[in-house]
């Protein structure tokens, strides 16, 4: 079977993100921007499903500006066979996102699209779940383990407290949550190879899809700072004033 | 305006986080409940005991599957301006699925109500907080739970009554579930939470922290690096990628403060820290801070409270 | 003129990042401590495919230049692991590079796949404890006795050979009153570390525990004809072909460690209170980190400048001189300014930056000293009369 994979170029999980002085958002430019790390661990599912044989091909599809050409050489390094670049400068809420996704996947026919379970910049956690409304496929999200049974996927999801596994008929949408597995570091061999793959760019427009954005930005803040409060010298202390002054025991 | 809150439930009551999404919902308009799954009969009857409630639709008695709920939801969506869910796995399984079928933009993790249009949420793991206007006819969004205090457990009287039906499309089918037994509260309805972190050094070592958590009738949490370590359980793990926790008191035992960390409890009223580095992170957050080994403290401070 | 690095060198340097990441600063100070070859970060660059970074394709190399090798030794110097990890895979990036020039085929299926596989590891045995930096002088005598050769001597400095399988010697087959020119009658070889033949006693040094530094003893070690490289007597000539991209990588190393001891001063100055504010806020803490960095951001250019010229062919002699020397003396001065900025605390093992000074001094002296380059540009470039 084909296997879908929708990277997303954010920022850095290890850069610590500045409010714009102007409230209009958060200072992107001159910041490192890597592939979404959810993003990552389904790729290396998608990659693991090939090397066992499950899937075919892997085509990474990425939709943003010029430059997720990177995250999508990331994935082909990874070992995903092709990328695809949905090109738009401007902002992508999940929605308008799904609809691109679901234009490719009529493209493309694929029989799973397995996506992160959440982008850690608008930390949505919502695109896996509006594609598959879209497709009409079943959905399983937060997977911590996927397996093939027959025509269907078995999907271990992490939900609250516990574990729970649900039976998805393909074709189906799994969103990776962190502990579906750890991602490989590209090798070089495979950085090399991922050069010669190819990326095919399309618009927005070519896929006949209306990406104009539902919500509009009023203002981006900082959330208000917790002041560092004061060491205590003792056990006994710590206890006392627990008890005593904030009165929380 | 009426409001649609779809309901979490755990042996025949509603969650705290749902009681928190009430009490955003309140702020909107007339409150109806949606109450399905498993044990849903039992916690219609609590929903209902809920103040400022004024009906609670009850739904089919089964394991809760995305794409059936989903369906039933936008069935359920002409009669309501606002749908609403706790945060929580299962709201977030099936909000966004809603929404795209009703060709609307989700908004996840609303933490502020503005208006009826207008709402506040984090995004980059809360380190900024969004004031988004949607311009969609009908607002569908999870409500982070820490960020409203919950209506209180009893005081109403809602009228309770079946939900329509609505037909299972068959994508998926439940096999099972492996909930974790615990005697001590919920992890984001615990009053008290004590976590531990990598410095732990083993699963076993999270005994002393355990033995800390039941004097206090704490729950017991850890960061993602001793999830990740081994020590605790995945469900277990507070943080950006975890459960996002704000209980009256923190106790953070031997976690450094990652950034992922912080995200996930800081909006907890008091915050204590025990931590043996001096520097960490962790003590510019702490409301009061105890540099210690914590192979030392914890039992010192277990000692303490039985006196 | 374009400074600024492809996708694909940013992708080295993310994917060796990530590798060198999951060792840690705690990993190297251990490594220093009690020593040990790091053989974690040797497993897992080989099992990524690094260690055969400017080999060719064809025995399984990436078939990349000089320039990419540079940015990878830098990113592992900087990454925390300074020469301690530096100098674990220095030898096996460039050092076989007379058998990628001058082996035979069958040389190099034999010897190159195993190197880059990781499941060898290769000594370079030239210098000696007599002739220093005058090498076409080499004592150890490599006998031909029919099919082999038989080889006596001592080798000095010879670092990895506590654990190497395999190593470039450097042996002198024609006695130096025979040789028909200086450069000649040494002869290239590359065989088995035959522990039965070989004593290796491991000098105590500095810095840099991790990867050890020995006298070697030979006595009486056999090998084979078919492992000499090229023709005998022109070894001296064939060592020579790798002097240039060795001073390329030492350079990108020392720049690695230099940044790295600037980027945890200035994190520490940030962080440090004393007398009400941060350290860093004063001029005297700023502005000497400031110059470091200024310096080693030279010096790279320097390195970048001189890995550009030989993968393009060039004459680059000056410029790989000139980047060890710049790189090498502006590493040191980083790391010392590192120690100075923390204070007493840089004095302390656990800080980290007093080990990253012991290692600079390594760049500074190896493979070459800072006078015999300053000679070296001194005559070759400046045209003045020859001074040794």
């Amino acid at each position: 079977m084909k296997v879908l994979v929708p990277v997303k170029r954010v920022v850095d999980y290890n850069v610590k993100v500045r409010v714009k002085a102007d409230g209009s958002g958060v200072e992107t430019a001159n910041v490192k921007m890597s592939m979404n790390p959810f993003d990552e661990i389904a790729v290396e599912e998608a990659v693991r499903l090939k090397e066992k044989g499950v899937a075919e091909e892997i085509v990474a599809v990425s939709c943003g500006p010029n430059a997720a050409q990177e995250q999508l050489r990331t994935a082909l390094a990874m070992g995903a066979d092709r990328g695809i670049l949905v090109e738009h400068d401007g902002v992508l809420e999940p929605l308008a996102v799904a609809k691109l996704l679901k234009a490719i996947v009529g493209k493309e026919g694929p029989a799973l699209v397995i996506l992160g379970k959440q982008a850690i910049d608008d930390d949505m956690s919502a695109t896996g779940q509006m594609l598959a409304a879209l497709l009409g496929w079943g959905q399983g999200t937060f997977a911590s383990r996927i397996e093939k049974e027959g025509d269907a996927l078995k999907v271990t999801r992490e939900v609250d407290g516990g574990l729970e596994t649900v039976s998805v008929k393909l074709p189906a949408i799994v969103t990776a949550d962190l502990r579906l597995n750890e991602p490989r570091y590209a090798s070089l061999p495979n950085i090399m190879k991922a050069r010669k793959k190819p990326i095919e760019t399309v618009k927005p427009a070519d896929l006949g899809v209306d990406v104009t954005p539902r919500l509009r930005v009023l203002k981006v803040e900082e959330p208000a700072k917790r002041q560092a409060g004061r060491k205590v010298g003792s056990v006994e202390e710590l206890v006392a004033v627990l008890r005593n002054e904030a009165k929380v025991i | 305006m009426t409001v649609l809150v779809l309901a979490d439930h755990k042996d025949g009551a509603l969650t705290q986080p749902t009681r928190s999404t009430v009490a955003a919902a309140q702020k909107l308009g007339e409150v109806h409940l949606l109450v399905a799954g498993e044990g849903a009969g039992a916690a219609s009857a609590a929903a209902a005991r809920l103040p400022g409630v004024a009906k609670v639709l009850t739904g089919a008695e089964a394991p809760v599957l995305a794409e059936p709920l989903a369906a039933q939801l936008v069935a359920l969506a002409p009669g309501y301006s606002h749908l609403l869910a706790p945060a929580s796995a299962a709201g977030r399984n099936v909000m966004p699925r809603v929404a795209a079928l009703l060709d609307m933009q989700v908004l996840s993790d609303v933490c502020g109500v503005v208006d009826a249009d207008t709402f506040i949420r984090p995004i980059y793991a809360g380190n900024a907080l969004a004031t988004v206007k949607s311009a969609d006819a009908k607002k569908v969004m999870t409500v982070r739970a820490t960020s409203f205090d919950p209506v209180p457990a009893e005081g109403g009287t809602a009228t309770v009554e079946a939900a329509p039906a609505a037909a299972d499309p068959g994508l998926s089918s439940f096999l099972g579930a492996e909930i974790v037994k615990s005697e001590r509260p919920e992890l984001t309805a615990a009053r008290i939470v004590i976590s531990g972190g990598r410095a732990m050094g083993s699963a076993e070592n999270f005994a002393i922290i355990e033995k800390v958590a039941d004097r206090l009738g704490a729950a017991v949490g850890a960061s993602r690096a001793a999830v990740d370590a081994g020590y605790a359980a995945n469900d277990m793990q507070v943080g950006q990628t975890g459960k996002i926790v704000a209980p009256e008191l923190y106790i953070a035992v031997g976690i450094s403060g990652a950034i992922q960390h912080l995200a996930g409890m800081k909006d907890s009223k008091v915050i204590v820290a025990i931590n043996k580095d001096e520097e960490a992170p962790i003590f510019q957050v702490a409301d009061y801070g105890l540099v210690a080994d914590l192979f030392k403290a914890v039992p010192e401070l277990e000692a303490e409270l039985a006196k | 003129m374009d400074f600024a690095l492809t996708p694909q060198h940013e992708a080295l340097q993310e994917a060796i990042g990530r590798i060198c990441a999951d060792l840690g600063d705690e990993y190297w100070l251990m490594r220093d401590r009690q020593g040990g070859f790091p053989t974690e970060l040797h497993q897992a660059l080989a099992k990524g495919g690094w260690l055969g970074v400017c080999m060719p394709e064809d025995v399984g190399g990436a078939g990349l230049g000089i320039t990419e090798a540079a940015l990878m030794m830098q990113t592992i110097a900087q990454s925390g692991a300074g020469m301690s990890g530096a100098s674990a895979i220095h030898m096996n990036i460039f050092g076989l590079q007379p058998v990628v020039v001058f082996g035979t085929g069958e040389q190099k299926q034999r010897m190159l796949p195993p190197l880059i596989e990781g499941r060898e590891r290769a000594c370079f045995a030239v210098t000696e404890p007599n002739t220093g930096l005058d090498t076409t002088q080499l004592k150890t005598r490599a006998e031909r006795r029919g099919g082999r050769y038989v080889v006596h001597g001592q080798k000095v400095w010879i670092s990895t050979a506590q654990v190497a399988e395999k190593m470039l010697l450097l042996a002198r087959t024609t006695p130096a009153e025979q040789a028909r020119k200086r450069t000649e009658g040494l002869s290239l070889f590359y065989t088995d570390f035959d522990r039965s033949r070989i004593e290796v006693r491991e000098i105590e040094k500095m810095g840099r525990k991790a990867v050890d530094s020995n006298q070697v003893f030979i006595d009486g070690l056999e090998i084979p004809l078919e492992d000499r490289i090229g023709e005998e007597g022109q070894g001296f000539r064939y060592i020579l072909h790798g002097m240039n991209p060795e001073r390329i990588l030492i350079a990108a190393e020392a720049a690695g460690l230099g940044h790295l001891a600037v980027s945890r001063a200035a994190a520490y100055a940030k962080e440090r209170v004393v007398f009400g504010r941060p350290i860093g806020q004063n001029q005297a803490i700023q502005h000497p980190l400031a110059e470091c960095w200024m310096e080693l951001e030279a010096a790279r250019l320097m390195t970048m400048n001189a890995a550009w010229r030989y993968d393009s062919g060039l004459e680059c002699g000056a410029q790989a001189n000139a980047a060890k020397y710049l790189a090498a003396e502006a590493g040191f001065k980083a790391c010392q300014q590192a120690v100075m900025t923390h204070g007493g605390f840089g004095y302390a093992k656990e800080y980290h930056v007093e080990r990253y000074l012991r290692e600079s001094m390594i760049p500074r002296i190896a493979p070459v000293s800072p006078q015999l380059i300053l000679s070296f540009v001194a005559e070759r470039v400046l045209g003045l009369p020859k001074s040794y």
